[in-house]
């Protein structure tokens, strides 16, 4: 597969952005193809009695999104070595997430080039609803 | 309050044998694109002789494995007020199709903070050849009140 070349990349360059808006559909999705079905997901009502604002998307599947953000960008996914992040805010169904990344750090370390990416997930209301999030590449 | 007796505390290996359509359902739930996830001929093809799974897929091979904690009757976790705080994933090796993937946990941490308990929870997944393939940690915060 193509993909970036790690002489070509520059500590501040920008990856492409990417958006995460989830429905209440697209959570179950995620719940039946990860196994965790926690009510707080799949319930609007539990999520409602557990003091939030119905149910919530899984954390996960919004550092899986960040995740895909760094791969679609290094060409290839098992150059993906480290992810990743606090989940600092809940995602709820109807909520846009955007994703924003930036190389932070590049080096070469055990023989291995490494590539750093900082990414920043906020939502419609510039909230972030991960932080301290961050990725590795090996290229 | 979690007893700290508990850091240490280790649970019995799980093992997931990595399928193809599970690896489909989660690359198409989690907005994938790539044909590596989701086309056997793509995989086929590919240096891997296989479809990967998604680096995230660690997700659902460990999954079993970390739920451990969660019915464990002497941890006792507040299920109702636990959420996951944070996670790290390292990625070792490419996991593939067919792969039969074995996973061990222990919990590395209890931690009280701001009034709340604080879980650490490591989990460390091989293949089939005993290769580590992942490590994944996560952080789980049980609420109080």
């Amino acid at each position: 597969m193509a993909g970036i070349e790690f002489d070509d990349i520059n500590v501040g360059d920008e990856i492409p952005s990417q958006y995460f808006k989830p429905d209440q559909k697209a959570i179950w999705r995620y719940a039946a193809a990860s196994g965790d079905l926690n009510p707080i997901h799949m319930d609007r009502g539990y999520g409602s009695k557990a003091g939030l604002d119905g149910s919530i998307a899984h954390g996960l599947s919004t550092l899986a999104r960040a995740g895909k953000c760094v791969t679609d960008w290094s060409g290839n996914p098992d150059r993906l070595k480290k992810l990743r992040a606090r989940f600092n805010a809940p995602v709820k169904p109807g909520d846009m997430v955007t994703y924003r990344g930036r190389v932070i750090d590049k080096r070469i370390e055990g023989g291995g080039q490494l590539v750093e990416i900082g990414i920043e997930a906020e939502n419609q209301d510039g909230v972030k609803v991960l932080s301290r999030c961050m990725a590795v590449i090996e290229l | 309050m979690i007893d700290k007796k508990f850091i240490g505390r280790k649970y019995p290996p799980t093992e997931y044998e990595i399928g193809f359509e599970n690896v489909k359902e989660y690359a198409l739930a989690t907005g994938e694109v790539n044909p590596i996830f989701t086309d056997r001929e793509t995989g086929l093809r590919s240096k891997y002789h296989g479809c990967l799974a998604p680096p995230c897929f660690a997700t659902a091979y460990s999954g079993n494995c970390v739920q451990q904690i969660f019915f464990d009757e002497e941890l006792n976790l507040d299920y109702e007020h636990l959420v996951h705080g944070e996670q790290e994933f390292d990625f070792m090796r490419p996991v593939v199709c067919g792969d039969l993937i074995t996973t061990t946990g222990v919990i590395e941490d209890i931690i009280y903070k701001g009034g709340n308990d604080i879980l650490v929870f490591r989990a460390e997944s091989v293949n089939q050849r005993g290769e580590l393939v992942t490590v994944s940690v996560g952080t789980f915060v049980i609420r109080s009140g």
